[in-house]
């Protein structure tokens, strides 16, 4: 998601929440405040796969897989790594060498 | 460790099949990203959201594969194919696999 999606998405859920409270005098809003609240937590505490994206340089005992893509979310061309013993693949960011 | 679409690895010749290779991963974008998905629907075009949540399932999903044909003792993954699925109407569920197999040079 990008930055302004996200900040959107807090700004609607935090009017929510301060329409619910602003609505509590009137014996009504908590289905309003509980779901802002909820949609401030989804944004928040949102679990993507690997978060940033984008891997440090791996060390010595790693290959480059040839394998090369361009990330959609940040715009950045990233290359595969591949660690033969362990048989993990990391994302590194093209020119970061 | 080589993951191509093809039977035959060029410049290698197969030694050893050591079976089917799987990696399996279910993926959610969260309430957040399907609220705000579903506000970018009202307007169309492309819904970055989801094209976020199926480039992560993907990369799992190899991950996961490779992982798995490391373990075997695999050169190569062969035939690799994806294949994906919905669940409960905000999950997305990929499955990568294909056959591990060891190599020779030709």
């Amino acid at each position: 998601m990008s930055p302004t999606a996200r900040n959107v998405g807090l700004g609607f859920a935090g009017l929510m929440v301060v329409g619910g409270l602003l609505l509590r005098p009137l014996g009504s809003g908590t289905a309003l405040i509980v779901l802002g609240c909820l949609l401030l937590i989804g944004l928040v505490f949102e679990q993507r796969y690997r978060r940033g994206r984008s891997d440090p340089r791996p060390g010595p005992g790693w290959q480059r897989t040839g394998e090369k893509f361009r990330d959609e979310e940040t715009g950045q061309w990233l290359e595969v790594w591949f660690h033969p013993e362990s048989g993990e693949r990391r994302y590194v960011a093209v020119g970061s060498d | 460790m080589i993951v191509t679409t093809t039977e035959a690895v060029p410049g290698f010749r197969t030694t050893e099949c050591l079976g089917q290779v799987f990696g399996v991963v279910v993926r959610s974008r969260g309430l957040g990203g399907n609220v705000m998905a579903g506000l970018r629907s009202i307007v169309g075009g492309e819904i970055h959201e989801y094209t976020s949540l199926v480039e992560d399932t993907r990369r799992h999903a190899i991950d996961r594969l490779v992982q798995n044909a490391t373990a075997m003792g695999a050169d190569a993954v062969v035939m690799m194919r994806f294949d994906s699925g919905e669940i409960g109407q905000s999950m997305n569920e990929v499955v990568a696999y294909g056959t591990a197999v060891r190599l020779a040079r030709a």
